[in-house]
């Protein structure tokens, strides 16, 4: 427990300094939201005026220590554009996120672990090759144009997907589907790459160990050996990258909600960075860097069941 | 002259042009048909339907709120007046005060009759320096009276002949929202508009779609032809496109050269063009050292190769005048007093200005800003002119324009249908947003004579008198014009002019 308890202190520590340092990014970028809001004829008075109405008059720090109190009790403030809750936009458009980094990243993970299975039965060989080129090909490739040689591939070449936008799961699970699997192939064939690569390397070293010898010379076929006592000693890099890769697919579902004009956080985010409505842009980075502390913190205590001596070493601790 | 010939070579090309397009879309012959539904492909999501709480309304906005909205007046593709929510627009004498007379029977979207008190309210609720409506800048009106339920007067801050066609266009200002029924619900209206438009407002769903559903008690009893308009913001200009090939979509505001050429060779596709009126222009700040000198301004003038590098930077698409008219406003001026591309005498009036001459450039820091931006830099190296390019935030660029903080900025004289509000703002030595400082007495009384007048060709010939004096003392720079285009799928029909980029389907319908 005492374990436990110094990981959410620094849990909280992270999150109150990502806050902090989002504020004075956001505030000292340049542009002004009363200019966006009132246009460019708007004279200075009524500039100063709208500003004052918003708060924005007031020092930095004092807006800030307002804000981190609010957000505390779940309000996240209103849009300075709108007026709609930052809290509520994040909430309505976190599930359109979400589905689309759990498809990319099960897109990801059914290439990945494959690939890199069957990559490591002839280390060097043909097939090995071939991934690793396949691999750096697509890592070198910018979503932004993936998603759109998809778009020309898949909706209007072969007329079998829709190029842009998105179905709600309320009208039809098959339909909601249909509209994320571009978007998530997107992300998703980039995002295997690297797993597949961290995945193949741990597996080659595991494949070196005793355990495995013995596993062989008990005459074990090969995939059993590699799917029962290699794959699972292998995967920690690939849930370490995991979590940490959250991070890319997130900055890369920015990109694709944008292409594919898709509902979601990222979208929102860029919206409000357009229109320095620099109260939802902070709502949202700071929603969106706690999901990242959280889910690392999550993979953090993922090792432990996965690994006898992790539990062991943190109860000792 | 050569130059003058070929201005008008382009205008009735243009006109050519805009006949050709709207008989294309609109297929002779055959009667509309009703029902279906249309879904319109905009560049970005909705700032609101509430003019006071959104400010600006974008061309995609204007898209949108044209399903639930009216002006008072409309115009046709070749710019004359039409009734619109008001059956006529009447000045006095002088053009002071104009009386409309206001449609009978028209309703909100919830039953309640439209009349001349929601006109009024409407209006006086913009001109109120509590609203901060900053578009009350270009509006002339001092306040809207509603002496009987079908008579909305406006009282103008002086005789003004461009009310009616400015109330026609639909903007931010002009398009009439219900404030009786926004001021009770309040923030959000912005999100539930109510209006007497051919549409009624179904759903928002934002930054996915907006959509609308014929309103069965449209005054016009005809029309609108289609049941249902879905308005998507599609932010990829490449994923726009191909979602109009695949035909998720009928309809993109389209403003991507490559897709715009492409569409044009597509048998599937109908490409629409609209050359507004205004401009896209360089405003020079004619107080500050060294364009305070007329000869750098006149060199400045003469060195910048317009016409070659719109050619370049857009593909063709958009036409260079020389003027900030433009053919949609109908002033054609037979001498203009262009200065031509010269640079070899732009490299003697820098030489003659004998001191080094070093210039900032303020734009937008996007690659349209940086690229008109760094075609300038070159052009002014040629006559000797040092540039150097300040990208700025959008909202910056404004703020240290409107405020004189600028040498050359970028700037918009957007697309209106008189070129009035624009022109008098932008170049009267006493308005608030003549930020280039320009100070020229004969110009100010043309100013106030296309104002004034009532008479239109006198008006005409006070602005061409205007252009005259303004090209020799070289205020601003006139790099292209405002060029709209929107691409329909083949069998989509009725859509009228593109003024100020938006698409407006009341007239819309699907041929089988």
């Amino acid at each position: 427990m005492h374990w436990l308890a110094r990981q959410v202190l620094r849990l909280a520590v992270v999150l109150l300094c990502v806050t902090l340092l989002t504020y004075l990014i956001v505030n000292i970028l340049p542009g002004d939201v009363a200019i966006v809001i009132l246009g460019s004829l708007a004279t200075p008075q009524d500039i100063a005026g709208l500003r004052a109405d918003l708060g924005l008059d007031r020092p930095m720090l004092v807006r800030y220590f307002d804000w981190l109190g609010s957000a505390l009790s779940g309000d996240l403030g209103r849009s300075y554009r709108n007026g709609e809750p930052v809290a509520q936009a994040i909430a309505d458009r976190l599930p359109v996120s979400l589905q689309l980094m759990v498809m990319a990243q099960n897109i990801a993970l059914g290439i990945a672990v494959p690939v890199a299975l069957l990559s490591v039965r002839r280390p060097g060989g043909f097939f090995d090759r071939m991934s690793a080129s396949a691999a750096f090909g697509f890592l070198a490739m910018p979503n932004f144009m993936l998603g759109i040689v998809l778009i020309y591939l898949f909706s209007v070449t072969f007329d079998l997907l829709p190029a842009t936008g998105f179905t709600p799961m309320s009208e039809g699970l098959w339909d909601n589907l249909v509209s994320m699997t571009l978007p998530a192939l997107t992300l998703g064939l980039i995002e295997w790459t690297v797993l597949m690569r961290v995945l193949r390397s741990d597996l080659l070293t595991t494949l070196k160990e005793d355990f495995i010898l013995l596993a062989r010379a008990k005459g074990l076929p090969p995939w059993r050996v590699l799917l029962q006592h290699a794959l699972r000693p292998s995967s920690f890099t690939l849930i370490t990258v995991l979590g940490l890769n959250i991070g890319g697919l997130i900055g890369g579902a920015v990109i694709v909600e944008q292409i594919f004009a898709l509902p979601g956080v990222g979208r929102l985010l860029l919206g409000g960075i357009f229109n320095r409505d620099l109260i939802l842009v902070q709502g949202t980075v700071s929603f969106i860097a706690a999901g990242f502390v959280l889910i690392n913190f999550l993979v953090d205590m993922l090792y432990a069941v996965l690994d006898p001596r992790v539990r062991y070493a943190r109860f000792r601790s | 002259m050569g130059m003058i010939s070929r201005r008008f070579g382009l205008v009735a090309a243009l006109v050519a042009g805009l006949a050709a397009v709207p008989a294309l879309a609109q297929a002779p012959a055959s009667a509309p048909v009703k029902g279906g539904t249309l879904t319109i492909g905009v560049e970005s999501d909705f700032e609101g339907f509430d003019p006071v709480r959104a400010g600006v309304y974008s061309n995609s906005t204007v898209t949108a709120a044209s399903l639930f909205y009216e002006t008072l007046m409309r115009l046709d593709d070749k710019g004359n007046l039409l009734p619109g929510l008001a059956l006529a627009m009447t000045p006095n004498e002088d053009g002071s005060v104009w009386a409309a007379k206001i449609r009978p029977g028209v309703k909100w979207h919830d039953g309640t009759p439209f009349n001349a008190q929601a006109v009024a309210d409407h209006f006086n609720r913009l001109l109120d320096p509590a609203s901060r409506f900053a578009g009350r800048a270009y509006l002339a009106i001092e306040k809207v009276e509603a002496p009987d339920e079908l008579t909305a007067v406006f009282k103008m801050r002086g005789p003004n002949a461009a009310l009616p066609k400015t109330l026609a266009q639909p903007t931010v200002t002009t398009l009439i929202i219900p404030v009786k029924q926004a001021l009770e619900k309040g923030a959000d209206y912005n999100r539930n508009p109510i209006g007497t438009g051919p549409f009624v407002f179904k759903e928002w769903r934002a930054a996915d779609r907006l959509i609308a559903e014929r309103n069965p008690n449209y005054w016009d009893k005809d029309k609108p032809y289609l049941d249902r308009v879905i308005v998507r913001p599609l932010p990829d200009s490449d994923a726009r496109y191909a979602s109009l090939v695949k035909g998720d979509v009928q309809v993109i505001w389209e403003d991507r050269a490559e897709n715009i050429q492409k569409a044009k060779k597509d048998k599937n596709l109908i490409t629409l063009n609209w050359v507004g009126s205004g401009a896209l222009v360089i405003p020079l700040n004619t107080v500050k050292e060294p364009l305070n000198d007329k000869r750098v301004r006149q060199a400045i003038s003469m060195g910048l190769n317009r016409k070659g590098n719109a050619a370049v930077l857009s593909q063709g698409l958009r036409p260079v005048y020389d003027d900030p008219y433009g053919p949609a406003s109908g002033i054609e001026c037979k001498d203009n007093g262009s200065l031509g591309y010269d640079p070899e005498k732009a490299k003697k009036l820098v030489a003659d200005y004998g001191k080094p001459i070093k210039l900032v450039h303020t734009v937008t820091a996007t690659p349209r800003g940086r690229e008109g931006a760094q075609v300038f830099q070159a052009d002014m190296k040629k006559i000797g002119i040092d540039v150097e390019i300040k990208p700025v935030d959008q909202t910056q660029l404004v703020k240290e324009t409107l405020s004189r903080d600028f040498l050359v900025s970028g700037w918009r004289i957007i697309d209106l249908a008189d070129v009035d509000p624009q022109m008098f703002a932008n170049f009267h030595s006493k308005s608030p947003i003549n930020f280039s400082g320009y100070n020229n007495a004969e110009v100010d009384r043309l100013l106030l004579i296309g104002r004034t007048s009532l008479d239109e060709s006198k008006r005409k010939a006070a602005y061409c008198d205007l252009i005259k004096i303004m090209n020799d003392d070289v205020v601003w720079l006139w790099t292209g014009s405002n060029t709209d285009f929107a691409i329909t799928r083949a069998n989509v029909r009725g859509i009228p002019a593109l003024r100020g980029g938006a698409v407006q389907v009341e007239a819309a319908w699907l041929a089988k």
